[in-house]
């Protein structure tokens, strides 16, 4: 309790709340522009990122994480068109809402679930996280690398029925780590005797490129000048008590299922939305009006993505694996500013932790005011032409690599990976587990190493450790459902 | 299959130490790994066909893209003679084009005005100081 209120402390700080103000405005404007991700908002925002102490940092993007999960159901409502998948299933009875002139009454409601959803998955983040920090750090070598295996093997099996094309983009990723002076012999590995190549791929041009260039470039594809959409004017926001009643329980439901989903690696909000909006569908008062405008079919699915947000946080802080794209961005972001997510970060930096649980609950509040004070001008938000904004995005790229090391060669990095991203994105293979095996190629490595140098070289110390054990069979179990579902949605 | 063929080629004299994995088994495990994948993926695509596309569709956007990509590298080898200021309005505006926005009046204000606003942001804000050019 006490490291709670030091938590509050920083975060009532004048420089830390007016970032996550502004990492909540962000979050909403980004998460409402189809084709941005709340992903890219983060790593828009990494030149400032690490400029900051750890903790503000670490709340700016936790606000912009929920800021963006919500802002997704404006254009759902508003023009049929999620601003993230997570809000697919929002626009099932958003978008007639909107169409019976009660576009204000759907956006408060979704405003008010997403609040609801919010605060059930940052109560579960503060009681779950630190018990399973505790078991975590029982953990030993052989572990660590069967649990880099296992989130790598869990962000390939999300790619859906790609899951060979994932595990690919993982070992890319993985290779791509080994790039540089290797940290156990000290020799130079894979550089071709370029002195550039010997510090290794520097994170930050690698996430700017995969995330945010392959984006640009691919969106540059298929881009022409549209005409600017025609919103409906947003009134009367504030729902009714009457309808606040009406829709708590699916809302309520929805935040629980949430949580769990996000706590799921490699799940995330997609997911969730749509099972929470199924048992709506079958419990709810209004579930005749399904599908035609029913208040429930907008707060089920708008509680229950805003839940992953902090299911999703559980076992990136705790064990260092991202529950999601967002996160794996978020683990990276983490990283640059020197914080490394795993059980030791609820003992060596429990004010980052506890200003992260802080941060979330004020966070869902701040979601919560802004999104009913700033509805209003959603239709204003929604004709800012992406043509414009794309190129403006590919030149905040540039200047975001380049602020690095103040060098061009990063700024080259962040181009070729996002050459690489926009290609492997056309030909189907996910990005996410390239920048994952990135990340978690060094740990992995490290762990290998010292679990063999432990076992006299004997690789069966992997099956002997049961926590070891557990994660490879979870790593063999996700693999086999992914292929199996595969194979079911073909047949 | 070519990746993991030729990291396997690449670290094949690194050294191998008695215990422990050394720096060159590591990468060879993935890239076994890495080929076995790829092989799998090689015959299902045998099994089930590639996707059809259209090819002349298929060639125009990823001739947008390399575009857009080419105009990127030059300008990132154009930055440090040139400078920040006076080559981004350009390169926005070439951009904003490719992206097919139409008023090129619009278009003109938006470079110089987001190029101002950058560079202020972060040479003032952020201290992050970006290439002035040679001119200046």
């Amino acid at each position: 309790m006490t490291n709670l209120m030091t938590g509050f402390a920083l975060v009532f700080q004048p420089l830390t709340f007016l970032l996550m103000v502004f990492g909540v405005g962000v979050g909403v404007i980004i998460g409402a522009l189809p084709g941005l991700t709340a992903s890219m908002g983060i790593i828009l925002l990494l030149p400032l990122v690490y400029r900051l102490p750890a903790n503000v940092a670490l709340v700016m993007l936790c606000g912009l994480f929920c800021g963006g999960m919500y802002g997704g159901s404006i254009s759902a409502i508003l023009l049929k068109t999620p601003g993230t998948p997570s809000a697919s299933a929002t626009l099932l009875d958003g978008y007639p809402l909107c169409e019976q002139g009660k576009a204000g009454k759907a956006l408060g409601i979704s405003t008010i679930s997403s609040f609801i959803g919010g605060l059930i998955s940052t109560v579960c983040l503060i009681l779950i996280a630190p018990q399973l920090a505790k078991v975590a750090l029982k953990f030993q070598a052989a572990d660590y690398f069967s649990l880099s295996i296992f989130g790598l093997t869990i962000m390939a099996s999300s790619s859906g029925k790609k899951v060979v094309k994932g595990l690919i983009a993982g070992c890319i990723g993985l290779l791509a780590s080994c790039v540089g002076i290797d940290t156990i012999v000290g020799v130079n590995r894979l550089t071709f005797n370029n002195m550039y190549l010997a510090g290794g791929f520097t994170l930050l041009p690698v996430l700017i490129g995969v995330f945010a260039i392959s984006e640009v470039l691919s969106q540059v594809q298929t881009s022409k000048d549209k005409s600017p959409v025609s919103v409906q004017a947003v009134t009367n926001i504030l729902p009714t008590w009457l309808d606040i009643k009406a829709i708590l329980p699916s809302a309520l439901v929805g935040g629980v299922l949430g949580v769990f989903i996000g706590i799921i690696p490699g799940t995330g909000g997609a997911i969730a939305c749509f099972l929470a909006y199924n048992i709506a569908q079958k419990f709810a008062k209004d579930r005749h009006l399904f599908g035609k405008g029913a208040l429930s079919g907008v707060a089920a699915p708008e509680s229950a993505n805003n839940a992953t947000t902090g299911g999703a946080l559980i076992p990136m802080l705790c064990l260092g694996v991202p529950g999601d794209v967002v996160t794996s961005v978020m683990l990276g972001a983490l990283i640059l500013i020197g914080v490394r997510p795993g059980p030791l970060l609820f003992v060596e930096n429990v004010d980052i932790v506890y200003s992260i649980f802080a941060g979330m609950i004020i966070i869902q509040f701040l979601m919560l005011g802004f999104g009913l004070l700033s509805s209003r001008y959603a239709p204003l938000i929604l004709k800012v032409p992406y043509t414009l904004l794309m190129p403006i995005i590919m030149v905040l790229c540039v200047v975001g690599s380049f602020s690095l090391n103040n060098a061009l060669y990063d700024v080259t990095v962040a181009l070729g990976f996002g050459v690489l991203g926009f290609f492997l994105k056309r030909w189907g293979y996910p990005g996410a587990p390239l920048v994952l095996g990135i990340i978690l190629g060094p740990m992995a490595e490290e762990n290998l190493n010292r679990a063999l140098l432990v076992s006299n070289n004997s690789w069966s110390v992997l099956v002997q450790r049961p926590i070891s054990l557990t994660f490879l069979i979870l790593a063999t179990i996700s693999i086999g459902i992914s292929v199996y579902s595969a194979r079911k949605k073909e047949a | 299959m070519v990746l993991s063929i030729g990291v396997w080629v690449l670290t094949a004299d690194l050294p191998t130490p008695k215990r422990g994995i050394g720096p060159g088994q590591y990468p060879r495990v993935i890239a076994a790994t890495l080929f076995i994948l790829g092989l799998v993926q090689f015959l299902s695509n045998i099994i089930k066909g590639y996707p059809k596309q259209t090819a002349a569709v298929q060639w125009k956007q990823i001739g947008r893209a390399g575009l857009l990509a080419l105009m990127a590298f030059v300008y990132v080898r154009l930055l440090k003679p040139i400078g920040f200021p006076l080559l981004t309005p350009f390169f926005l505006y070439a951009t904003i084009v490719l992206f097919g926005y139409k008023k090129k009046r619009t278009a003109a204000i938006v470079s110089i005005g987001a190029t101002a606003v950058i560079f202020l942001l972060f040479n003032v804000v952020f201290m992050v100081f970006l290439p002035v050019g040679r001119i200046f």
